[in-house]
């Protein structure tokens, strides 16, 4: 040995028989971002805590079925159960639960790039046989599933405890593809609020900065959505319900919504059908060409942003 | 053989262009690139890794296309960047049992071998620490072990001894010596710091302007004025170099009682007309050699002659 350093050490050998391993680059990525984040207990708690319709929904069904009859309201239980719309109650558990689930969001998603740029990372991912492609697809999928996991642990156990408890009351029957619906609703919910973090987080070399850039745009995209609809009503102009309700979904938050509405094919409900009182908030289902709009148009946007951003070495043009 | 060809190779960011009609052969071995501040080393280093597209010429990394091949070219070698770069939230472990994934390898194979390269490395005592809670000393070591986890054919380091207090630098240049020398592992190090080629370097490769401007073994560009020897006199003397003018010397440089003196002819012949100018001149020879030159003066030379 030509070293006499402490650090020579002969333990090194030349790499020539290693298999290679089978899968993509992109797995590597994404596994090790969900590492990162399931063991983040704070992860776990928003999860809980943004499943809290269903929570109270099943509490609350479990009461009138075990104790209202017994209280002399067997009429009272068979008509609450009858008013229940068991597919709005999807739309409802995301409605309830959507702010945390940015929060989870945010956690999840806004350092996935940003973080990278700031350590250059990115030299070490480029460095190896790992191309652009691999790392975003990477990235997304990661975020993708750890948001679609915290959106399914809860409606998940929401399905299994009326598939187990509420067959006679029309949860599995009243619409048979109510499961395979609110499943593809959530994946599709999930799909386009990934892509669109991952595209800010790609803006930005810090995390915190794409974090609050994002709930900047989540937040004030919804209000301003919610003040036009509030200005035009108070000042009743008739005739442009038409415009209000489009104008719903031009938010983050609204089109994330209408995904789902659109998917569960329904327009949404408060907790059961006749709440006539609530009636009038409800917006129906926006129409599809404003949905693929609302949607797909910010989902290319984000991506080409991020491919454009992301690369190994500053380019001056 | 050579393990890096590049041929009429032109880079340009924008208007400019950081390396214009570039030709070089990297032979096996250590080799020095070097270079002052923007003369187009890093550019070569992430042009042969592919990272940026050039916009002429040619060139192949060990047998592979640039530009065509990048993949397998960065399969097939270990680049450690200038700068200081990690994955956030990892220690040194997962870091590079991660890179070593990046690169390939099963998940197992990685973990084991990034246990081998950061004790090889030196930083076995602190592999289970957060990356981020490094010394810089232990972050240039870091980026050496996550080079080498895949156990590359060539090794690309990019001013590896940036920001290391002496023995630090001690240290990383002993490592980058060990793996070139008896790993077998070529090794192109990229550095303006002339006395780290030297000192791990068999031959060198030297850019300034985006062009290059000498190649050679070590011992080649120190000897190129071989013409040349320094003479160490009891006490300065005009009549010796008067004399010395006569016998056909120059003189090149003088300091105290050295002086450094260029004729034509070899060794013997000019040591016989320096005794004879010293016997002429009544001056008295305390030392005479070979006028060597450092790698500074042969690279000062080089930047300024081309």
């Amino acid at each position: 040995m030509s070293t006499s350093g402490p650090i020579a050490d002969l333990s090194y050998r030349n790499v020539t028989d290693s298999p290679l391993r089978r899968g993509g680059n992109w797995w590597v990525i994404a596994r090790q971002l969900m590492q990162r984040v399931v063991k983040l207990r704070s992860f776990w708690v928003l999860t809980v805590l943004s499943g809290g319709h269903y929570l109270i929904l099943a509490a609350v069904t479990y009461f009138i079925d075990s104790f209202a009859a017994n209280m002399g309201g067997a009429d009272f239980a068979g008509q609450f159960f009858e008013q229940i719309v068991w597919k709005d109650q999807f739309l409802n558990g995301f409605q309830f639960g959507h702010f945390l689930l940015m929060a989870i969001l945010l956690m999840v998603g806004a350092g996935a790039i940003a973080n990278d740029n700031r350590s250059n990372a990115l030299l070490v991912y480029f460095s190896k046989p790992c191309s652009k492609l691999d790392y975003l697809v990477g990235k997304f999928v990661g975020i993708f599933l750890m948001l679609a996991i915290a959106m399914l642990i809860p409606a998940v156990f929401f399905m299994f405890y009326g598939a187990m408890n509420f067959r006679e009351h029309g949860f599995l029957t009243d619409d048979p593809m109510m499961i395979p619906r609110a499943l593809a609703g959530i994946v599709a919910v999930c799909a386009f609020q990934a892509s669109v973090i991952l595209g800010v987080s790609s803006l930005f070399n810090q995390g915190r900065l794409a974090g609050a850039t994002y709930a900047g745009i989540y937040v004030l995209s919804g209000v301003f959505a919610q003040l036009a609809r509030l200005v035009a009503e108070t000042r009743d102009v008739a005739g442009i319900q038409g415009v209000l309700d489009t104008i719903h979904y031009l938010s983050l938050y609204g089109a994330s919504e209408g995904v789902l509405k659109t998917v569960l094919g329904t327009d949404g409900s408060f907790f059961v059908r006749d709440n006539q009182g609530a009636a009038e908030a409800i917006v129906p289902r926006p129409d599809l060409w404003l949905l693929l709009v609302m949607v797909i148009l910010p989902v290319i946007a984000c991506w080409g942003l991020a491919l454009r951003k992301v690369r190994a070495v500053e380019v001056v043009s | 053989m050579a393990v890096v060809t590049l041929e009429n190779l032109t880079v340009q960011y924008g208007r400019f262009t950081a390396l214009r009609d570039f030709s070089v052969a990297v032979p096996e071995g250590c080799v020095g690139l070097l270079g002052p501040n923007g003369a187009g080393k890093t550019t070569m280093l992430k042009t042969m890794l592919g990272f940026i597209k050039p916009a002429g010429g040619r060139g192949d990394v060990l047998g592979l296309e640039v530009g065509r091949d990048g993949m397998a070219i960065r399969q097939a070698v270990g680049y450690m960047p200038e700068q200081d770069c990690h994955i956030p939230g990892m220690n040194a472990v997962q870091f590079v049992a991660y890179a070593g994934e990046l690169a390939g390898m099963p998940r197992n194979h990685a973990v084991r071998r990034a246990h081998e390269v950061l004790e090889y490395a030196g930083l076995g005592e602190a592999r289970y620490r957060a990356i981020e809670s490094y010394s810089t000393g232990m972050k240039q070591r870091i980026k050496f072990a996550q080079a080498l986890v895949h156990g590359p054919k060539l090794l690309l380091l990019d001013e590896p001894t940036n920001g290391l207090d002496p023995k630090g630098r001690h240290e990383m240049l002993d490592l980058v010596r060990d793996i070139s020398q008896n790993k077998g592992v070529n090794v192109l190090v990229c550095s303006h710091l002339l006395p780290d080629i030297e000192r791990t370097c068999d031959s060198v490769v030297v850019i300034a302007g985006g062009q290059m401007k000498l190649q050679g073994s070590v011992s080649d560009l120190r000897g190129l004025n071989s013409n040349a020897v320094d003479v160490e006199l009891r006490e300065k003397s005009g009549e010796f170099l008067q004399a010395a003018a006569r016998h056909g010397f120059e003189l090149v440089s003088a300091k105290g009682t050295w002086y450094r003196l260029a004729a034509v002819g070899g060794h013997q012949e000019l040591s016989q007309k320096v005794f004879l100018a010293s016997r002429e001149a009544g001056a008295q020879i305390r030392g005479l050699k070979p006028g060597a030159r450092s790698l500074e003066e042969a690279f000062m030379e080089a930047i300024d002659v081309n």
